[in-house]
């Protein structure tokens, strides 16, 4: 390395360093804020699915400009018709298709009245609000609500918007809605969209369609919700529960939530809920009652993820956590995370061996940290919510049940779950298409999960092992620290992580590390290192001298070692730039080489094929033979049942 | 049950079902040869093989699977005629044990073949019907599962009902396979020994395997028990062999399989002969 190049280095490790400081300095005073609080009364009728809402909503304007217009998230109007940008060109959602339902299956949200309360003067504002559509101009889209204000919102000022509404909830097609008797409400109510600065630096709302491919994306605020419905259903919710009276045949209950980015509940007949303490969170776990033998399984993992986080990343951030296992007809509403609220899945008599359940309640939980907390915009930068829920989910399962086994462990058969995430990237048709940086709706279906779970996760995975985990583990918990309710972006991190990078670990593999993650995100591009050929022109009978040629068949690299094993048992390493499609590397030897590997440590588990790491030279036939003998007996076996059977 | 003891020679006829199985494993042989060279010109100087004999590692797996050459494939079209002539095979060698499960005298092979040659439409005609039995059967069964979860999945309160049922009625299904197989072996007697016809034979053995049922359940259940033994004693045995990138480990494999295939052969005929006819 070159003077100018440490110097180079030296100069930005410290520029990187400094700004760090003060980013995360400016960025906890944010920590505290909530610009917007909740107050509403709901009530279901069971028999026709509606519910008939009062709300009022406080906001506060903390720009420095004064506003003209609100926007308001609508989710429920996804799912009013086959038009909304949702549903537009789908047959099916989830794989399940959606459209054989009745008229009063489709959900219907009408606002009765919406009125705001500015310098004590109430204007009604219903006539003055419309259905925005920027993002794909399709006009049937009815998610996004625009509200102009009479008078000009001025910096500091607060507002009171009070509105009436009801709604039909949709026989469930995906998250919201009712299966029989259980129903899930997330994103169901009138929510005013994020108000923040853009890359130019100038505020605006940030309030995006639903589409399929889009999760969620809400400002911190708090809650008081009075739910009323039937005594019959046993109700989880986000927030703390603060008290219940019961009317008649009804139940309404209250919770209060702080520092939400949205508030979720659902609620079930066929069901029963087991509550526990961890420390001092309050746990709730809603199991359909056919589900009872599960419950151990479910508790245990829960307890393991909480303690598990605990250690490596930071403590539970809520004093409650709700987990909604929906019945299986209701699928559709589960596997997803909400705060302090996750709906998981499961199947009656799932066997103890598939740790399936397991793994998705983990998946949902983390997302707590992500999705909830640090609340970056999953639908503009899905990977940095759904790329860490993966990398820990796999780190929690293996944990929990053992490498190489953790997913599933039966019989000999065996399946881990950071390998089957890894595969999922490296099983893709294509596994350069398109970068990970990218909004949510950019994806096609089927490349969603491998490029923004999957591949993010194993660029994290191979980083972790590239720095070791403590480092890893050090540098998520301070970012965690430095940005939780602040809506970090992806710039934000990548920045960060280069700085910690450049604290934890020497220059040269900071400066690589980084570049790695880095390419790994935002560019297109794979890698997939070889040894394609060993020659050996001998100089003397004593003396060998090996030329190894490594190849890169991509263009993402990073340094990797190439460790050589000689006849007598004894080894070498030689470290590679890796950063050229080609490398020859020189060896000069009295012992026979007899094999070579490539990352021997396998830190790169991006590398699409770690097979061809490994050379031999004297080609063994071990391989072949014992396979083909595999191979033969399943043949001799299959076909000697068939004949048997006829 | 006696008949399984009776006094005849065991020696000759399980000298005849290791003929049988030389000749299967004959048959089998370029099978393996094939996926040999192409496993070898697909892993050429890896090794992955002592990798996973370090431990157990599903990237290797995977690795292996999702990187395959586009113009290769272990199923291509010389292999599966291969495979099904291999089929065939098996099917006649079946014939042949259950002609030879029925003789207490020591049989010449050319007369052996000269019986199952004779037979051979009738016997072919035959397997054909059992195995339209065979899907007619499992195809009622899957129907039935496909069918109350469609209609009753999304209006049953639960899911754990449908479940149940569907596991009963696999199990009935898996049930009934091993009644149509002792029906099948019950017409292929007929047919050697009584000269019924191919298909209205297999209706005379539905009656007599309800009239036998007792001798047919019993060879059932050895049937079970007996497979269940070979197949746990060749999982522990795999377990417990040194586990080394050697020859000697590969070829100790090997044999250990092939004993496991033998013992099944002799399964075959043992069940065979409890079947009444
Ligand atoms: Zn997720």
């Amino acid at each position: 390395m070159d003077l100018k190049l440490i110097f180079l280095e030296l100069t930005l490790f410290f520029w990187i360093t400094n700004s760090n400081c003060q980013d995360c300095g400016l960025k906890q005073k944010e920590q505290g804020r909530r610009y917007s609080y909740y107050k509403i009364h709901t009530e279901l009728n069971d028999s026709t699915h509606v519910i008939r809402t009062i709300q009022e909503i406080r906001f506060k304007n903390h720009t420095d400009i004064p506003l003209d217009n609100l926007y308001f998230y609508l989710y429920l109007n996804s799912f009013k018709n086959e038009k909304s940008s949702f549903l537009k060109g789908a047959n099916e959602i989830f794989g399940n298709p959606y459209k054989d339902r009745s008229d009063l299956e489709w959900s219907d949200l009408k606002i009765l009245k919406l009125s705001v309360v500015q310098n004590k003067h109430s204007a009604d504002v219903l006539n003055h609000s419309q259905a925005v559509f920027f993002d794909d101009g399709n006009k049937d889209d009815e998610s996004v609500l625009e509200v102009c204000l009479p008078t000009l919102f001025l910096p500091d000022d607060t507002i009171i918007l009070k509105l009436e509404w009801e709604a039909r909830i949709p026989k469930v097609i995906a998250r919201a809605g009712y299966s029989q008797d259980f129903y899930l409400f997330c994103h169901w109510f009138p929510q005013l969209g994020v108000l923040e600065k853009n890359t130019a630096n100038q505020w605006y709302w940030n309030c995006h369609q639903f589409f399929r491919s889009t999760e969620f994306y809400g400002e911190f605020s708090d809650y008081d919700i009075w739910i009323k419905c039937n005594k019959d259903f046993k109700l989880c919710s986000s927030g703390e529960f603060i008290d219940e009276i019961r009317v008649g045949n009804n139940l309404i209950k209250h919770y209060r939530a702080e520092k939400l980015i949205d508030f979720a509940w659902a609620i079930h007949k066929n069901c029963y809920i087991r509550e526990w303490k961890w420390k001092n969170i309050q746990i709730r776990l809603m199991l359909p009652n056919d589900y009872r033998e599960q419950e151990e399984r479910f508790v245990a993992t829960i307890n393991f993820g909480l303690q598990y986080m605990s250690t490596h990343l930071a403590y539970y951030p809520y004093n409650t956590l709700s987990i909604v296992c929906p019945p299986l007809h209701a699928l559709r509403t589960g596997l997803m995370e909400y705060p302090s609220l996750i709906t998981t899945g499961s199947i009656f008599g799932m066997p103890s061996f598939i740790h399936n359940a397991e793994s998705l309640i983990m998946h949902e939980f983390v997302h707590q940290y992500f999705m909830a907390v640090l609340a970056n915009n999953e639908k503009e930068e899905p990977w940095m919510d759904e790329g860490f829920a993966t990398y820990y989910e796999d780190r929690i399962i293996d944990a929990l049940f053992g490498d190489h086994q953790s997913l599933i462990h039966f019989m000999g058969f065996k399946m881990d779950n950071k390998q089957l995430t890894r595969m999922e990237y490296t099983g893709m048709n294509n596994p350069s298409e398109g970068i990970i940086a990218r909004p949510a709706w950019c994806f096609t279906e089927e490349t969603r999960k491998a490029m923004i779970y999957s591949k993010t996760a194993t660029i994290f995975h191979s980083l972790e092992r590239i720095i070791g985990q403590v480092n890893m583990d050090t540098i998520m918990s301070r970012y965690y620290q430095c940005y939780k309710f602040t809506h970090p972006s992806g710039k934000e991190f990548m920045q960060f992580v280069q700085n910690q990078l450049y604290q934890l670990v020497d220059s040269s593999k900071a400066f690589s590390s980084y570049k790695f993650v880095k390419f790994g995100i935002y560019n297109e591009g794979f890698m997939d290192y070889t040894i394609s050929e060993v020659k050996d022109s001998a100089i003397s009978d004593s003396m060998h001298h090996y030329s190894i040629v490594v190849q890169n068949k991509g263009i993402w690299n990073y340094p990797l070692s190439v460790k050589m094993i000689f006849e007598d048992g004894s080894n070498a390493v030689e470290f590679l730039n890796g950063n050229i499609s080609q490398e020859v590397i020189e060896v000069k030897s009295t012992k026979v080489l007899t094999k070579l590997h490539l990352d021997p440590e396998q830190l790169l588990l991006t590398d699409l094929n770690l097979n061809n790491n490994t050379y031999s030279i004297h080609l063994s036939d071990y391989a072949s033979l014992g396979f083909s003998y595999k191979l033969q007996y399943w043949l001799q076996n299959i076909t000697h049942f068939i004949s048997f059977l006829i | 049950m006696n008949k399984l003891f009776d006094k005849y020679n065991w020696f000759w006829n399980l000298k005849f079902i290791l003929l049988l199985y030389l000749l299967l494993y004959v048959l089998i042989i370029p099978v393996r040869l094939i996926w040999e060279s192409i496993l070898r010109s697909i892993i050429k100087q890896e090794f992955i093989y002592e990798r996973l004999i370090e431990g157990y590692n599903q990237d290797i797996i995977w690795d292996f699977f999702s990187n395959l050459p586009d113009n290769i494939s272990l199923l291509s079209k010389p292999i599966l005629i291969l495979i099904g002539f291999y089929l065939l095979s098996n099917v006649a060698v079946n014939t042949t044990l259950i002609y030879l499960s029925e003789q207490k005298r020591k049989q010449e092979i050319s007369s052996v073949i000269k019986i199952i040659i004779n037979n051979i439409l009738n016997l072919f005609m035959n397997s054909v019907f059992s195995l339209l039995m065979l899907i007619f059967w499992s195809g009622i069964c899957l129907y039935i599962i496909v069918f109350i979860f469609d209609q009753f999945f999304y209006k049953l309160p639960s899911e754990a009902i449908l479940i149940q049922s569907a596991i009963g009625i696999l199990l009935i299904m898996l049930f009934g396979w091993m009644v149509l197989m002792c029906i099948s072996v019950i017409s292929k007697k007929l047919i050697l020994f009584e000269n019924k016809p191919p298909i209205r034979s297999y209706f005379y053995a539905i009656r007599i395997f309800f009239l036998k049922i007792r001798s047919n359940l019993i060879a059932i259940v050895f049937f079970s028990v007996a497979h269940f033994v070979v197949f746990y004693i060749y999982l522990k045995i795999d377990k417990i062999y040194p586990h080394q990138a050697n020859l000697g480990f590969i070829y100790g494999t090997a044999i250990v399989q092939q004993v496991c295939t033998l013992s099944l052969l002799v399964v075959r005929y043992l069940f065979y002969r409890i079947i009444p006819h």
